[in-house]
């Protein structure tokens, strides 16, 4: 994805909090604008209609976001986006979503909110635990990628299953150990010799 | 009726013995996935894609995925009415009452009539399928660029703004999807856009990264950081009484079949236009329920037609996506997305012409939607102990699972690792997008619906000598274009009617939760 996004998630590694959404609405608005900045010099090469209609209203839709977060009451009546972030700077936004916490649910929930999003932040050791699990396993999965072609479907498989597990609050070492060997194991052996598709072998001779 | 003919010819090339066995492989294989909490049918299809890879047989490989696609929905009720962790959005009216069912040890009932509410609503809508289909592609036939256009833009609104409680988070959701769609070479000029350098991107993002992305590591990693909420414990399955039929008494009975009827009717022309799949009909059918319900009261509390009536919609809406999708090439929903990439695969571009080029595959399909749904109604009511086993799987080894999963089906279609980090990436965007309630539908439908809107736009455009009129000139596409209009202000309406009578804002209409 864009390096700008990218960075963002970073930032938005913080325990849910009125905040997190407008650092997403500015990350929008952000990446809308890097994405119409690139699209611009080729409009010109190709003609007007071309590209222009799916990024303008991208960066039009951010900035909606943005003045939604900005101003909750405002959602309700779908105000215009353009001439209200102009008058609006940025840092104002802190201020007024503190006033109103968890501004987003709010105003749309309609008569059946079947399932109710998490809204309770917990105490803050538990709220950053919430948070480490995610890269944690988002950290397993890219080092099981980077592992995958050096040492094997096999092995790197195993591994992953493990570690998952592990992550996610298994506690029975032994359980997942058979359960990633027996897994990677038949997986292996049922895509390269029933279906044909190849998968790295790896350091395992098989 | 030619109809009965090809119907009858398509049985005759179901009914062999290897293409048995794939039917049932499918529905197995489908319900299997689809009972395991937190996947959906699009994934479950998703993830199976790679299985066909090494089939050169596209007759017995569509007849696999009817029964995938079946299998996936029944699994999923199983699911929302034992764990009420439904899948899918579609699923969430069942879960509501049927978990409450399962609660008061009636789960045998609630599982009963929602399999067979889903085999009667099937049988009756995949009846209208094979009856409407060919018309429709004969009708289709007459569309143009300009209408097709038209078309995609409908369907794509529609779903965003009436799904989902926010409009302009839908629409957020759907630009993203429309920017995947962007990247890579441009289709008519062979351009290069938003590649970011990456040859991998030059090809763009394929539809099964995307769902890989956002269904199956979004889903996860958005697990894995609420851990603490998620509802651990299977409902018993209580007792067999006596003196039931197929586990439904005889009050159970009258009070299912007419909400199976009303649900399928529902159902099928909500699948068939273009309005997002399985999510409205479902809740129409359960507010319709309650409405119609004489003990109002027990709903809530575990009516039974609050899971007959949404379980009949469901299935008849998926026989109803059919319809655009086969007939004119228009995934409505993520499921269908993913029944398209299927059809892709093998070289097959669905549309007007698919019932004349490959007819007979057609039929097939169809017929084998017909044994999908008999098989599976053999197989999961007698089974249910073995879905009950797949439910009772401990979750860190089963989310476990399903990453090593996902990561092996985009690594097995694309053999490259750069590939399975893209949708690692998505499915890091995805988690937010969950976290901070994004429907993550539209995404999937702007990927895959915005490149055929652009074609369509820049060939009608063409044709037309650049003259923009064209978009106002038929009839049809102005229908089309003011129906989008349409779907985008009706949500709306209540509060607007609303305000000028001086009465606090009502909410707006909003259909279910989405996935």
């Amino acid at each position: 994805m864009t390096p700008v996004v990218e960075e963002g998630a970073a930032r938005r590694a913080a325990p849910r909090h009125p905040i997190a959404p407008v650092v997403a609405a500015a990350c929008l608005v952000v990446a809308g604008g890097y994405l119409l900045w690139e699209a611009l010099p080729r409009t010109d090469a190709r003609g007007p209609f071309l590209s222009g209609p799916h990024l303008a209203p991208l960066v039009v839709f951010a900035l909606a976001y943005l003045v939604q977060q900005l101003r909750p009451h405002w959602s309700a009546r779908r105000a215009e986006p353009i001439t209200a972030a102009d008058t609006v700077p940025d840092t104002e936004a802190v201020p007024d979503t503190e006033a109103v916490p968890d501004t987003e649910a709010a105003p749309h929930s309609g008569a059946e909110a079947t399932e109710q999003p998490q809204s309770e932040p917990g105490d803050d050791a538990r709220g950053l635990r919430d948070w480490l699990r995610p890269m944690l396993l988002l950290g397993a999965l890219v080092a099981y990628i980077l592992l995958l072609e050096v040492l094997g479907f096999i092995l790197a498989s195993g591994l992953l299953v493990v570690g998952a597990a592990r992550i996610l609050g298994s506690r029975k070492l032994r359980r997942d150990l058979v359960v990633a060997a027996v897994l990677a194991l038949s997986v292996y052996l049922c895509f390269t010799r029933l279906l044909d598709i190849r998968l790295p072998e790896g350091v395992l001779p098989l | 009726m030619s109809a009965i003919g090809d119907l009858v010819q398509g049985f005759g090339t179901v009914l062999s013995p290897v293409n048995l066995l794939y039917a049932a492989i499918g529905v197995t294989l489908g319900t299997f996935v689809g009972v395991l909490p937190g996947i959906g049918p699009a994934l479950t299809i998703a993830l199976l894609l790679p299985v066909t890879y090494s089939l050169n047989d596209p007759i017995g490989t569509f007849i696999m995925f009817a029964g995938i696609y079946y299998g996936a929905m029944y699994g999923g009720s199983t699911t929302s009415i034992l764990l009420n962790t439904p899948g899918e959005s579609a699923s969430v009216a069942t879960a509501i009452e049927g978990y409450r069912m399962a609660q008061q040890g009636r789960a045998r009932p609630a599982l009963a009539t929602a399999a067979i509410g889903s085999f009667v609503a099937a049988v009756i809508s995949t009846l209208l399928l094979a009856f409407i289909a060919e018309p429709v592609a004969t009708l289709a036939l007459s569309f143009r660029a300009a209408d097709y256009f038209a078309l995609t833009l409908l369907a794509m609104i529609t779903v965003t703004a009436l799904v989902g409680r926010s409009l302009v988070r839908g629409m957020l959701s759907l630009f993203f999807g429309l920017f995947l769609g962007l990247i890579g070479l441009d289709m008519l000029t062979a351009q290069a856009r938003y590649d970011f350098g990456v040859p991998e991107l030059l090809s763009g993002v394929d539809i099964v990264v995307i769902i890989v992305g956002l269904f199956a590591v979004g889903e996860t990693l958005y697990v894995a950081s609420r851990l603490r909420h998620l509802p651990a414990t299977v409902a018993p399955l209580g007792t067999k009484s006596s003196r039931t039929f197929a586990w439904l008494s005889r009050q159970d009975w009258s009070r299912s079949w007419r909400p199976w009827l009303r649900g399928t009717a529902i159902g099928f022309p909500f699948g068939a236009l273009p309005s997002g799949g399985a999510d409205i009909p479902t809740f129409l059918s359960y507010t319709v329920e309650r409405r119609l319900a004489r003990q109002r009261a027990a709903f809530g509390n575990g009516a039974i037609e609050g899971v007959a009536g949404p379980e009949a919609a469901n299935n008849a809406a998926f026989s109803g996506v059919l319809v655009p999708l086969l007939t004119l090439g228009i995934p409505t929903s993520s499921t269908a997305a993913v029944m398209l990439a299927a059809f892709q695969i093998f070289n097959l571009q669905p549309g007007p012409l698919l019932f004349e080029k490959s007819g007979d595959l057609v039929w097939a399909l169809i017929a084998s939607l017909f044994i999908g749904n008999v098989l599976l109604l053999a197989l999961n009511l007698p089974l249910i102990s073995v879905w009950v086993k797949v439910l009772q799987i401990p979750r860190p080894v089963l989310y476990a699972g399903i990453l090593l999963f996902a990561s092996l089906g985009v690594y097995g279609v694309s053999g490259s690792v750069v590939e399975v980090l893209i949708a690692y990436g998505i499915g890091v965007i995805g988690f937010f997008m969950r976290h901070l309630d994004f429907p993550i539908a539209p995404v999937v439908l702007g990927a895959i619906l915005g490149p055929m809107m652009e074609v369509q736009f820049r060939r009608a455009l063409l044709l037309a000598d650049n003259d923009p009129t064209v978009f106002i000139s038929r009839p049809l596409t102005v229908t089309l274009l003011s129906l989008a209009v349409l779907a985008l202000v009706v949500p709306h309406l209540p509060r607007l009617v609303a305000r000028p009578r001086g009465r606090r804002a009502a909410p707006r209409l909003a259909f279910g939760e989405d996935d």
